[in-house]
């Protein structure tokens, strides 16, 4: 073969792997994705009297599709669930509504798709969706939460129930500064029934509590994770903390026995500051807003081969283009050294190692 | 010979191909997306601020939380003042804030999967607990430093970059030491440039020329302890020169500060040295195996003493290692990180993708066994090394008890080589030249897949909120 054909041959070759290699890569991505890996607080199973919701802004258009993870947290699983996607707020007109049995198996989470007609103009727009059981009886399904902050303790569900109504204390490190939250598994846990309050002592002997909080009757939790979400304590790292947790008497935490067997509350701390410019503004609870956490949820808009590589483009700040052009021409040759040979390769042959 | 032969200006050819394509994993890998960046680069920044890697101070554990030194620090700042010297704490702490700002600008936290929080993060705890790099020997980040100081980097992001390039300096000198040791083996310059070339187009090692971590100088030095001892099993005349175990001393020196992944070539280089001359003079050859000896006790102390996670401290945790390391999923891990994996190893290549390539890989590592058994124009010694090399490495990684495809990297010289090995003789005599070519197209198609298919698509389009 020619040195300029082989040439050519070589370029073409190394262009097409790499059309090949993309193609596809224009399929639609999600466009918000809600990260939680580990999933780490579900919310408890659903109910109609408080649905769980998430207030959101949408960047482009054509919003067809929101998918949400869910656990099965009994043996019923085959509840039926509503998504109701509204317009602006919680309070907002119903634009779309999707029904379906989210079919879990009991081994974890599972992602479930809630597909609708697209709403074409839905970039720079506001929405709210909430999940609700379809058949008005409360569900053992749950969606999951993240709340925004890093874990300090972070322990996992336990294995026994405490005392129900007991007041629960304890001490603990705070691993890191901005202490701001804590988590406690509930059995059921309804505040309308009776206050939930958490307290924040520098010392198991202070007096003054240094943060208080009470749960809303919309916290109602069903076998979840309950948050009590405060003021963040700024100076937190490695202070020792004790805390005074009363609940309702119906209500029973989840807990482990530790080395002295004596019966505890397992739980969780968050630690962290907001972020600004998120297009998540916070999940709702029967309509309440709470800024500090969010549904894990991901949402799916249109997605043109133009705008991916358009996002492309932006993102890698213009490099793509030459990184593809060194690309090629490092495959060209490449190709040319040992595919597309020509005579001339064996022109100038080196004297081999002795 | 069927094959025709290679050229000098061929085997350039593949060198510019690499300097490109290293260049490509340069403007596509975004900062602070290789593994443990922060990490090393707050490592390579202390010692560019002229503190040194001793004189630390040790830090205290206690019964009671109260009085244990994280009241001070958190455990990843103590960890730097433990290594380096005369720093004070608010120079470590402003250090991690100004990466995690970096870190926080450069969407770290939208591309990591398991990524916390960002909000509110001042230390490195609230991204890994417990995790630092100043364990690590000084070597690369004394050239690290070196390399900002040259850039006059001033910000985390100018030094990362500055030690980016360092990256691509080794990505480079590897190829070279592949083609050296391939030549102590064969005459044959087209398997030459060939193990060159899938040197340079193994996707996670094209990709490490652009990432900041010490493996990077670790697998030159092991490519150099291998060349060492190629070079002693290729020699006709078999005795050992004083210049030539001076060289070996010199090389475990180095390969004691630069990284324990180093280890397996250590003993192979040592290996290749004690066998070569032990059908000669026996004297020489005990004075350069007690040598060797004493090199390695001395290094095994002084990485005791720089609190090395790599070595295990009892028999107890010596056979927990083993068994996490010879499991299947320990073998998994290893396979996905060597074969492609995304985001700090978060996201990986397509099954199916993978499981080719598997396939592939193991095709031409059988062939090249093959090929052990009549070993034709090639040395069978060096092969033998090479396998050595795959094997012992592979070792280390299971005493570690820990998988990453970059601990192999060390031995990648040796695995390029028995991959051509493998790829020359697959076949019939007749059709080889198209089989190389074929596993040509197929390494270059792996590359376009998990570049633009996976690497440009997760670290570009798939981000998190």
């Amino acid at each position: 073969m020619h040195s300029l054909k082989a040439w050519c041959a070589s370029a073409f070759f190394a262009l097409l792997i790499l059309c090949i290699s993309i193609i596809g890569i224009q399929r639609a991505r999600p466009v918000i994705d809600v990260r939680s890996i580990p999933m780490l607080t579900h919310m408890g199973g659903l109910s109609p009297q408080s649905p769980p919701g998430e207030l959101f802004h949408c960047d482009e258009d054509g919003l067809h599709q929101i998918d949400l993870p869910f656990v099965a947290i009994a043996g019923s699983r085959h509840a039926r669930v509503t998504l109701k996607l509204r317009a602006d707020s919680p309070d907002g007109q119903v634009l779309r509504e999707s029904t379906l049995a989210p079919g879990l198996e009991l081994t974890g989470p599972a992602w479930v798709s809630f597909k609708f007609e697209p709403i074409e103009d839905s970039g720079g727009e506001m929405f709210h969706f909430s999940i609700e059981p379809a058949d008005e009886a409360a569900t053992s399904i749950s969606c999951w939460v993240r709340y925004h902050g890093q874990t300090g303790i972070n322990t996992a569900w336990g294995d026994r129930f405490l005392q129900a109504g007991e007041t629960q204390r304890g001490d603990f490190i705070s691993a890191h500064a901005h202490f701001r939250a804590m988590a406690f598994p509930v059995e059921t846990l309804f505040p309308s029934l009776g206050s939930a309050t958490l307290s924040i002592y520098d010392s198991a002997i202070s007096k003054e509590p240094l943060r208080t909080t009470t749960l809303g009757a919309h916290d109602e939790v069903n076998a979840g994770w309950a948050f009590f979400a405060f003021e963040p304590i700024p100076e937190s790292r490695w202070r020792r903390y004790h805390y005074v947790l009363e609940v309702p008497k119906h209500c029973r935490l989840i807990g482990e026995i530790d080395e002295n067997r004596r019966e505890l509350p397992v739980y969780k701390t968050f630690h962290g500051l907001e972020l600004k410019d998120s297009p998540l503004l916070g999940m709702t609870r029967d309509g309440v807003l709470q800024r500090d956490r969010d549904l894990v949820f991901r949402t799916w808009c249109d997605d043109s081969a133009r705008k991916v590589f358009a996002r492309l483009s932006s993102r890698t700040g213009g490099t793509l283009w030459l990184a593809a052009l060194l690309w090629v021409i490092a495959a060209t040759l490449c190709l040319k050294v040992f595919v597309f040979l020509t005579p001339d390769s064996n022109a100038s042959e080196e004297t081999p190692p002795s | 010979m069927l094959l025709p032969m290679k050229t000098r200006p061929d085997r350039s050819l593949i060198l510019i191909a690499a300097l490109l394509h290293g260049l490509t994993y340069l403007l596509l890998l975004p900062a602070w997306m290789g593994e443990d960046e922060p990490w090393h680069v707050e490592y390579a920044h202390h010692i560019s601020t002229g503190h040194m890697p001793w004189g630390g101070v040790e830090m205290q554990g206690a019964a009671r939380p109260e009085d244990d030194d994280r009241r001070l620090m958190a455990l990843s700042q103590l960890q730097v003042r433990r290594r380096i010297g005369d720093l004070e704490h608010s120079e470590i702490s402003e250090t991690q804030e100004a990466i995690l700002t970096s870190m926080k600008d450069e969407d770290f936290f939208r591309r990591v999967d398991f990524a916390p929080w960002s909000g509110g993060t001042e230390n490195f705890d609230q991204v890994q607990d417990a995790f630092t790099a100043t364990h690590q020997p000084p070597l690369y980040y004394m050239l690290g430093a070196l390399a900002v100081k040259i850039a006059k980097a001033t910000t985390p992001l100018e030094e990362l970059n500055a030690m980016r390039w360092m990256a691509l300096a080794g990505y480079l000198l590897l190829i070279v030491l592949t083609f050296l040791i391939a030549r102590t083996m064969t005459d044959d310059l087209w398997l030459i440039a060939l193990a060159g070339f899938i040197c340079a187009w193994i996707p996670m090692h094209a990709r490490q020329a652009a990432v900041v971590n010490n493996d990077v100088l670790a697998k030159l030095v092991g490519g150099a302890l291998l060349l060492a001892g190629a070079l002693q099993l290729s020699k006709t005349k078999r005795e050992v020169k004083r210049s030539e175990v001076a060289l070996l001393i010199l090389l475990i020196a180095i390969a004691f500060v630069t990284k324990t992944t180093v280890f397996a070539c250590v003993l192979c280089a040592g290996f290749a040295y004690v066998a070569a001359p032990a059908r000669g003079g026996g004297g020489k050859t005990l004075a350069a195996s007690l040598t060797c000896g004493v090199a390695l006790a001395m290094g095994y102390g002084y990485w005791r003493a720089t609190h090395s996670p790599s070595l295990p401290t009892s028999w107890e945790q010596l056979g927990d290692r083993l068994g996490k390391g010879l499991s299947i999923t320990n073998l998994s891990e290893l396979w996905r990180t060597s074969v492609g994996a995304f985001n700090w190893y978060s996201r990986d290549l397509p099954v199916g993708v993978s499981s080719v390539a598997l396939t592939g890989f193991a095709l031409l590592l059988t062939a090249a066994l093959w090929q052990l058994r009549r070993a034709g124009k090639n040395d069978r010694s060096i092969l033998i090394l090479c396998l050595l090399a795959l094997l012992a490495q592979y070792g280390m990684i299971a005493l570690r008890g820990v998988s990453a495809g970059r601990y192999l990297f060390p031995a990648l010289p040796a695995i390029a080589i028995l991959l051509a090995v493998g790829a020359t003789n697959l076949g019939p005599k007749l059709s080889r030249e198209r089989v190389v070519a074929g596993v040509v197209i197929a390494f270059i198609a792996m590359d376009a897949v998990f570049l633009w298919r996976g690497l440009l698509v997760e670290q570009y389009l798939v981000w998190g909120n």
